[in-house]
């Protein structure tokens, strides 16, 4: 009775697995259709004022990965919330922002900006402007020199600002852990909402797997142990957001008494993603935009490509086992230093109890 | 497999407590600032100074700022820039700023704020406005000495805006966004007669506006 349970178990979980990953397989992206007056961004802006943002979600979907159990091939099944925050670096509130190409042609505009209170009369490379977390971004006055099309068309430029955001809070996991005989923990979070007509889902698959038992490299010391992790995420938003992480890394955890865990862990994740939308070119040619960009102008797609600064942590943490659950702390350093608090609730009974 | 009531209630509790640290993030997120400038070209016949001349200024005729208004929390005026586009003397010859020289003793730059002539329900045009009186009148920028060439097609006279002059564009501008920009200008440096006439004169100014829309 006790092992057909976690057989159980295990096998929904295969069947599980396989079902995600035919929606990894199948699901893919189409582009929509954006008004042509969407003129804030270059495809180029959009994704520099972005990137900090993906590196604050990468990080934090790449969290709580491992060290909540010691995994000793007793089966349990855990639902565990953990939340994080990241401190955001100077370096991740700007970015290289684009100019339009005849900013830089002194013969066919003049240009001017103040940046520190000192006013400069050519393009500043590289033209810094605000992240979505940085702060007041820096207009570019232009005087075309000719007031015939083309040159006419290279006007002033300003861009979005940032929201002057220090500590950013990570999204919030909520994730099923399953131990399984096989001295491993799987990890599932699932999240799905409709908005409007269309879905959005976020889906992981995590397993952390004890390798040291493999190489008898504690002997009969059941207190340490070493494993591989490794986790899959994907989240996308109907047809048009489509975003894929994963990480991969190797932990190691000490445990003191039945309670009190300590562990250390080194992992390599990266981001990846895209986003395509179409711009209206209905009427083009009777409604020219006005705009110094030439992408903007023409009404070119809006390609951005999502990228994370972090492609290392290196993580540290404490977990606590109670009677009910477990508290657990960790501190990651990565590009955005991050610090974690995650709480767990034990489904059925505790490992101790068993 | 069964969860105590006490393991479900202390799930929640922790759940709610977290969900209060990520109020105040999700508030910043919903406001979005972003700079647009408005291009404001000046284009004068037979121009004599010294002289005022005001322009209306409907920011409802901005695409722009119509595409926001609804969400618009706040709109501050942050740089300005004035510069000379073209100028021809009263004998039709364009000035040259390698050959030519010209100094104006000053030049001044004043926003006022326009509200709808009494009775007016619809107001269409700027003759439906006039000045709103309730409101001080804020110098936007300054010029003393100005010498032509270096403002001839030259965007580097930028003047910073006081937040004084921001937060009164703030509380204006949702209900009445409408303002007129007045050009006060001087004497020609050595200028003996009452008026020195010009034959055109097209002047730009730029005003680089941040608005913050709540979304």
């Amino acid at each position: 009775m006790t092992k057909k349970k976690p057989l159980t178990f295990l096998k929904s979980y295969v069947l599980t697995i396989l079902f995600l990953f035919l929606v990894f397989c199948f699901a893919y992206p189409k582009d929509i259709v954006i008004s042509r007056d969407f003129v804030l961004f270059t495809s180029k802006n959009l994704e520099g004022y972005i990137k900090p943002i993906f590196t604050t979600l990468e990080q934090s979907l790449n969290n709580s990965l491992f060290g909540t159990s010691l995994p000793d091939g007793k089966f349990r099944f855990t639902l565990n919330l953990s939340v994080c925050g990241m401190i955001i670096p100077d370096a991740h509130k700007k970015f290289d922002a684009e100019v339009p190409d005849g900013f830089l042609n002194d013969s066919v505009v003049k240009v001017a900006q103040i940046r520190n209170g000192e006013i400069h009369r050519s393009v500043i490379q590289p033209n810094i402007q605000p992240t979505i977390y940085g702060a007041s971004s820096t207009p570019i006055f232009s005087a075309p020199q000719n007031h015939t099309y083309p040159d006419s068309i290279y006007k002033t430029i300003a861009y979005p600002e940032g929201l002057h955001i220090d500590f950013m809070p990570g999204l919030p996991v909520l994730q099923a852990i399953v131990e399984t005989p096989l001295k491993n923990e799987i990890r599932f979070r699932f999240f799905s909402l409709p908005i409007q007509d269309e879905t959005f889902a976020y889906v992981t698959i995590g397993l952390n797997q004890r390798v040291d038992h493999f190489f008898n490299l504690f002997g009969f010391d059941k207190d340490k142990a070493i494993s591989l992790h490794f986790a899959l995420h994907r989240m996308y938003f109907g047809s048009s957001f489509d975003l894929t992480s994963y990480a991969i890394g190797i932990n190691a955890m000490q445990r003191w008494g039945s309670s009190l865990i300590g562990y250390v862990g080194l992992q390599y994740e990266d981001l990846g993603g895209k986003f395509r939308g179409i711009k209206d070119t209905t009427g083009l040619n009777e409604n020219i935009i006005n705009s110094p960009f030439l992408e903007l102008r023409q009404a070119k797609p809006i390609e951005v490509s999502f990228h994370s600064y972090t492609k290392f942590q290196a993580k540290g943490g404490f977990t606590f086992s109670l009677y009910f659950g477990f508290v657990n702390f960790e501190l990651s350093y990565a590009s955005q230093p991050m610090i974690s608090l995650g709480f767990g609730l034990f489904i059925g009974k505790g490992k101790n109890e068993n | 497999m069964k969860i105590s009531q006490m393991k479900f209630a202390i799930f929640i509790i922790v759940s709610l407590v977290l969900k209060s640290c990520y109020t105040e993030v999700i508030n910043s997120f919903q406001n979005f600032r972003f700079q647009i400038p408005f291009y404001f070209y000046l284009n004068y016949l037979d121009k004599s100074i010294p002289d005022t001349s005001n322009i209306f200024v409907n920011l409802n005729n901005y695409e722009e700022f119509l595409k926001h208004r609804n969400e618009l929390s706040s709109a501050e005026i942050v740089q300005f820039n004035y510069w000379i586009d073209s100028l021809v003397f009263s004998n039709n010859v364009p000035f040259d700023p390698d050959r030519n020289s010209l100094i104006i003793e000053n030049v001044r730059f004043v926003l006022i704020f326009a509200r709808p002539k009494q009775g007016v329900v619809n107001p269409k045009d700027s003759s439906d406005f006039e000045e709103d009186t309730t409101l001080p009148r804020f110098t936007l920028g300054e010029f003393y000495n100005l010498d032509i060439r270096d403002f001839y097609r030259q965007p580097h006279h930028i003047k910073i805006i006081s937040n004084e002059i921001s937060q009164v564009l703030t509380e204006v501008v949702r209900s009445r966004p409408y303002f007129y920009l007045s050009s006060e200008y001087g004497k020609v440096l050595g200028q003996t007669t009452e008026k020195k006439y010009f034959a055109l004169v097209n002047v730009r100014i730029d005003i680089v506006i941040r608005f913050t829309v709540s979304l």
